[in-house]
């Protein structure tokens, strides 16, 4: 059975963002983000390398996170999505 | 702090007692537990539930069948299992068998499928197992099967393989000929008189046999029953018809070789909708996994709605939910991508106009 968690990513290659997600195993979810996040950032690498130590401190700040929402599903309407991430926006940062 | 007592434990430690086995001057025994699998069986079957929905039955066969031969209590002489499963289309037979694969080795490819249609006429069975000498082309015939394509997903862990034969009735009865020997003495003998073993294979065969009656059974409703006995008795109905038509359609020594015949049940509404949930959550793996631009998307209820709508059937099962998530989600979702609609970890929403119509929505809610 799935639930609605907040996904929060800081570090790799983009900003901090956080997303809504729908997870059912969230172990094997936050694998596959980690492994999405550091794609990126190697294939970035490509264009701008890095040293080994500046390679070490990325992965050591790399923060993949869920937090409860609360919900079993994406809310039906934008209010109560709106509402959810002023929530997390709040007690994130 | 409270010490609180166990009813259950209290029931336990009474039953002990009173064995006769353990009172004072016997041998101390210890009560075994026969229903607890084996750490790899527990992960197989949670790999099950989270790719298949419902065919609890043919979840177990398979179960059953690695356990016996991971412990070593499979027929030495013949292979680690073999099932015939039996069922409409659509219900997952298949998808159980890669499944099983997905369980084992991490990948639901790591099988021999062979697809039987692709074996229609009596020749074609060189295919599989190389055409024999004299033949014109004999070198050049390669078999399908040798043993080192059986052996080819062996870990050290687990020297296990799986050989799928696709839709079975479709096939020539000299496949079902050649299978006899496989059954039963576990080895098979190709153009080239090389031997390979099959001792360490599970044999799974499908087949829609029946499936003609089976729908008009399905769609000709029988009566005004409530749903859930409506949907045993056809259920019932629907193994019968199946059976009886594997037995016709199958020579008596080649049903008799079968350790297992398991019959798919129709997929109900509520199971479609966990399939759906499975099939978008796949989606999503393949887009944050593959996409150039990974993204996030949810389908609101009145989207799922539609999907279940165009892609159920009771007659085909969930067949075509694949081709209605295709239509209404990825064409659209990959025209997104590809016109630059969609950005980096964009959250995308799927809901439905008042019209029926398809609308995506973009959430602006970065940090």
């Amino acid at each position: 059975m799935s639930r609605l968690l907040m996904l929060y990513v800081k570090g790799g290659s983009s900003e901090p963002y956080y997303r809504l997600v729908s997870v059912e195993d969230p172990v094997r979810f936050l694998g596959i983000m980690r492994a999405r996040v550091l794609k990126d950032q190697i294939n970035k690498m490509d264009e701008n390398p890095l040293t080994d130590e500046a390679q070490a401190n990325a992965l050591r700040t790399l923060k993949v996170k869920l937090y409860e929402t609360g919900y079993k599903d994406y809310p039906d309407t934008d209010e109560e999505v709106a509402k959810l991430y002023r929530r997390f926006r709040a007690s994130i940062s | 702090m409270p010490f609180k007592v166990n009813p259950t434990m209290v029931e336990r430690v009474r039953t002990l007692w009173n064995d006769t086995r353990i009172k004072k001057g016997h041998v101390p025994v210890r009560l075994l537990d026969p229903t607890i699998n084996s750490p790899e069986v527990k992960n197989l079957l949670q790999t099950f539930d989270s790719l298949i929905v419902g065919q609890t039955e043919a979840k177990q066969v398979l179960a059953n069948a690695v356990e016996a031969y991971q412990s070593g209590f499979a027929d030495p002489n013949r292979p680690a299992g073999n099932v015939l499963f039996l069922g409409g289309t659509g219900t997952g037979k298949t998808a159980t068998v890669e499944a099983l694969a997905e369980g084992l080795f991490g990948n639901r490819r790591a099988m021999i499928k062979i697809d039987c249609a692709e074996y229609q006429h009596g020749h074609e069975i060189s295919k599989l197992v190389g055409s024999p000498p004299g033949y014109l082309g004999h070198r050049e015939t390669h078999p399908l099967l040798t043993q080192e394509a059986l052996e080819e997903f062996h870990t050290k862990k687990l020297e296990l393989s799986i050989l799928l034969f696709d839709e079975i009735e479709k096939s020539s009865d000299t496949l079902w000929n050649l299978l006899l020997g496989i059954l039963d003495k576990a080895s098979l003998t190709l153009g080239d008189n090389r031997r390979i073993d099959f001792r360490k294979v599970i044999i799974v065969m499908t087949s829609n046999l029946g499936s003609a009656q089976m729908e008009k059974l399905a769609t000709g409703g029988i009566g005004f029953s409530a749903p859930e006995v409506q949907s045993a008795i056809l259920d019932s109905q629907l193994d019968t018809i199946a059976k009886d038509a594997a037995k016709r359609k199958f020579s008596p020594e080649f049903f008799n070789r079968l350790n297992n015949v398991t019959v798919f049940h129709s997929l109900t509404e509520d199971m479609v909708k966990s399939i759906l949930d499975i099939e978008i959550k796949q989606l999503w793996e393949r887009f944050v996994l593959n996409s150039k631009i990974p993204f996030f998307f949810h389908v609101r209820k009145s989207a799922r709605a539609v999907i279940l709508k165009e892609g159920f059937d009771r007659v085909y099962g969930a067949r075509y939910l694949k081709r209605a998530l295709e239509k209404r989600i990825v064409t659209p979702l990959s025209r997104l991508v590809a016109s630059g609609q969609i950005h980096n970890n964009a959250s995308i929403v799927i809901d439905t106009a008042p019209n029926g119509d398809f609308q995506f929505y973009i959430e602006e809610n970065n940090v």
